[in-house]
């Protein structure tokens, strides 16, 4: 449930969609995604005026003191708008990690860092060979006299490309747990490899060789609980995502049935679009109140693994689904890389792709139950 | 090659086996590694027509007058057998698979003469010039104009959609020559000998995967003798239901190209972990989904056996094209979308240099993910062109309720 009063909330929505409405036309979202950067730095900057990237951060670090759900209906607009602006990375991943880090002058230079505007920071936990399991980490950190030496590689670091720093899990030599470290960008022996996803957005791989870090970037000791929990935020902030991109998707689909004639008559009028269509409506919404209740109830506790799990294999599912339904009532001109639509189902796509997809959790459940 | 009446098929098996074992070049299997679509690279489609044809292999359907091989059905069976199981790039369909049966059908002798040997040897490609943007289901409805000009035809107007109009060298077309009596009746059927006459335009469409395989097709005020009809004026929509039936019926070869598509999904289950110390192939969510698929392949193959047996001519064999299509485009689409699931964050990186043929830049390890996510994107068509599937069960409900 949030925590931000009625007004804020609202304010927020309002500034939003005003945003989208006014600045982000589909040219111009376009145009980010193949530039240099893959976003806007104008846009961002005004992300810091408009506090949004303040929202989940305590009070006393300069944040508005929000939580998660407070950021639902800001994410769900940006899914609307196919924004491609890297707030999940910066804001709710490395966002989480460093609200819930020892309280630091490290954590709380860069909570008021990021929330300025000043800096991306990449949480960088996926490898080779861990699909979705973030406690499946090989890379290691071994403590020295001088501080931690870390060897390994990370993939799939979002936003990696201007990520000024990295947050790094890795299984500590010492106690062997995973700990989590603060590595700059530039440190000798961390090499990056970018990547453009199908989305347009950013990702990176990331090779550690003797990586020597200072004794105080070592932000979380035993991080199981942490990672598992910015595992469930980030899962839980796709997911609201996802939901605007469905509406959009839906939305667009209802309208050009409307609008395309065949036979004389609009597509809209034939019974096996109808019930296509109500088929998508009816995912949409039940994804919706699922993902509405999990937010509801999450004052009093945090989802269960297996209901995080769930939501997310639900969203993975509609969105394939309504992805689907939507080129196919569109025909041809819904394959071409020109309209809207496929931009949608290829966000929507990977938004299924990240944090585990709906096969990975879907087997987790199974193997819960 | 002429075979003989009864002729050992085991040998026969063994000479396209030994061919296509040691005589493939490596571009076109380096094509077989990335196609990412039902229409592979054009270029290794072409390089593989050229050398079937060296054997006289390029047109097996073909009757021999026209230059086919005079195969029994289970030559030809065997022939698909071992060349779509190993993902070999099938000869493009349009050229010989649709324009040429309607040519032999409705040609003049001197049509015949003049397009069917090219086509045979891989000299002349064509596109088919048949959807426009107002009319892609309701194909009648078309309304590309050809006006008469004393011996020539002057042609106004778009075609779209069309596959590969910026890799081949001809186009048939479906334009209106008279807007009197049912739609059907005005509509004529053109075969063009050039993509390039003045006022003519081929504009590529870029898909969901990035790449360019349709394209637009402007008419402006292009000029074409009227000895380019194909059949009668008016009479073009015979000409075009004729073909479109050959277009279904692509000849009962899904399954072999499929028994591959699902035991390369294995493969990569086989490489791909599951997070857990195991691979996906261990995984059981997989293993379910995996095994669902077998059975729908097992109903796939035994529904093209029983459609060849019944041949072309059955009271059933609409119904079979139909169903064929349906089950084999949705069996197209299953497959990659379980690809999809079990690559989760790997195969969301965009590759498409990596997916040129002769590339220099390398795919990303694990190899077998790099064409999962374009396949997937790509096959999203399989379930529109070619009649969708609404379309389809459309055709379907007339056949069984009417019965
Ligand atoms: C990859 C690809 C390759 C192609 N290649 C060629 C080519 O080489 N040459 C060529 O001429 N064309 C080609 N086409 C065009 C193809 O034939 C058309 O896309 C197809 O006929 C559908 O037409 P449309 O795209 O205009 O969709 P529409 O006809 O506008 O259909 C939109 C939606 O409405 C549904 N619909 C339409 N009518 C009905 C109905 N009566 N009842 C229920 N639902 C209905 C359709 O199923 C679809 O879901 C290709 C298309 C694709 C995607």
């Amino acid at each position: 449930m949030s925590k931000l009063p009625p007004d804020i909330l609202a304010q927020l929505a309002e500034s939003a969609q005003k945003f989208i409405s006014n600045e982000y036309s589909f040219t111009h979202r376009q145009a980010l995604a193949s530039s240099t950067i893959g976003y806007s730095e104008k846009h961002w900057q005004m992300f810091a005026d408009l506090a949004w990237l303040a929202i989940p951060f305590n009070e006393e670090h300069g944040g508005l003191g929000g939580n998660i759900a407070d950021i639902s209906g800001l994410l769900e607009q940006f899914g609307y708008g196919l924004i491609i602006e890297p707030y999940i990375s910066t804001v709710v991943l490395a966002g989480h990690v460093l609200s819930n880090a020892n309280d630091s002058p490290l954590s709380q230079e860069l909570t008021a860092q990021i929330i300025s505007g000043n800096v991306h920071i990449s949480l960088a936990w996926q490898e080779r060979q861990s699909s979705a399991n973030v406690m499946n980490i090989k890379t290691t950190a071994t403590e020295t006299e001088d501080g931690y030496l870390i060897n390994g590689e990370k993939i799939s670091v979002l936003n990696g490309l201007n990520a000024d720093s990295y947050i790094i899990s890795a299984q500590s030599q010492n106690t062997k747990t995973p700990s989590l470290f603060f590595v700059a960008a530039d440190t000798k022996g961390l090499s990056a490899q970018h990547h453009q996803l199908y989305d347009g957005h950013r990702a990176t791989t990331l090779q550690l060789q003797n990586v020597l870090i200072p004794k105080q970037n070592q932000l979380v000791v035993n991080a199981e609980e942490l990672l598992k929990e910015t595992m469930t935020v980030g899962m839980y902030a796709l997911c609201c995502e996802a939901l605007g991109s469905m509406e959009k998707l839906l939305e667009m689909t209802i309208e050009y049935a409307k609008i395309r004639k065949q036979f004389g008559v609009p597509i809209a009028s034939f019974q096996a679009l109808r019930h296509m269509i109500s088929d998508m409506y009816v995912t949409l919404k039940k994804t919706r109140c699922l993902n509405e209740q999990i937010a509801s109830q999450w004052v009093h506790h945090s989802p269960s693994p297996q209901d995080i799990a769930a939501l997310k294999v639900q969203t993975g599912k509609a969105a394939h689904f309504i992805s689907r339904n939507a080129i196919q009532i569109h025909g041809g001109i819904g394959m071409t890389n020109e309209l809207e639509v496929g931009h949608y189902v290829k966000r929507l796509t990977t938004i299924d792709g990240l944090l585990g997809n709906s096969q990975y959790h879907l087997a987790s459940l199974a193997n819960s139950l | 090659m002429a075979p003989e009446k009864n002729m050992d098929l085991g040998k026969f098996r063994n000479e396209i086996c030994d061919f296509l074992n040691n005589h493939i070049p490596d571009d076109v299997w380096e094509a077989v590694a990335k196609t990412t679509s039902y229409f592979p690279a054009f270029s290794a489609v072409m390089t593989m027509h050229k050398l079937l044809a060296t054997k006289g292999w390029s047109v097996v359907n073909w009757p021999e007058e026209y230059g086919g091989p005079g195969w029994s059905d289970e030559q030809r069976r065997i022939f698909f057998e071992e060349y779509c199981s190993r993902g070999l790039p099938m000869m493009a369909p349009q050229s010989v698979g649709m324009v040429a049966p309607a040519i032999m059908k409705f040609g003049t002798a001197e049509q015949k003469a003049k397009y069917l040997p090219p086509i045979a040897s891989g000299a002349d490609t064509w596109c088919q010039g048949y959807s426009e943007p107002n009319a892609g289901s309701d194909l009648v409805s078309l309304q590309c104009r050809a006006d008469s000009d004393g011996d020539h035809y002057i042609i106004n107007g778009q075609k779209t959609w069309t596959t590969w109009a910026f890799e081949v060298d001809h186009i048939f077309l479906l334009v209106r020559t008279s807007s009197e009596g049912r739609p059907q009746a005005g509509i004529t059927f053109l075969l063009i000998d050039s993509m390039s006459l003045p006022g003519m335009e081929v504009r590529p469409i870029i898909g969901l995967d990035g790449m360019p395989e349709q394209a637009e097709v402007f008419f402006d005020n292009v000029r074409v003798p009227k000895t380019q009809v194909l059949g009668t004026e008016n009479q073009g929509w015979t000409v075009a239901k004729y073909l479109l039936e050959h277009e279904r019926a692509a000849g009962g070869s899904f399954q072999f190209v499929l028994r591959r598509e699902l035991d390369k999904l294995r493969t990569l289950a086989n490489v791909t972990d599951d997070g857990h110390g195991s691979k996906i192939s261990s995984d059981p969510v997989f293993k379910q989904k995996c095994a669902e698929l077998e059975v729908d392949w097992r109903c796939l193959a035994a529904s093209e056996n029983y459609a060849r047996r019944i041949g072309s001519n059955h009271p059933e064999a609409a119904h079979m094209a139909s169903l064929i299509k349906l089950e084999s485009m949705n069996l197209t689409q299953h497959i990659s979308e379980l690809a999809l699931d079990i690559s989760g964050t790997l195969a969301l990186v965009d590759q498409q240099l990596a997916l040129h043929i002769g590339s220099e830049t390398p795919p990303i390890d694990p190899i077998e993910v790099l064409t999962v996510m374009p396949t997937y994107l790509n096959q999203r068509a399989s379930s529109i062109f070619g009649g969708s599937h609404q379309i389809q069960r459309d055709i379907l409900a007339k056949l069984v309720i009417s019965k």
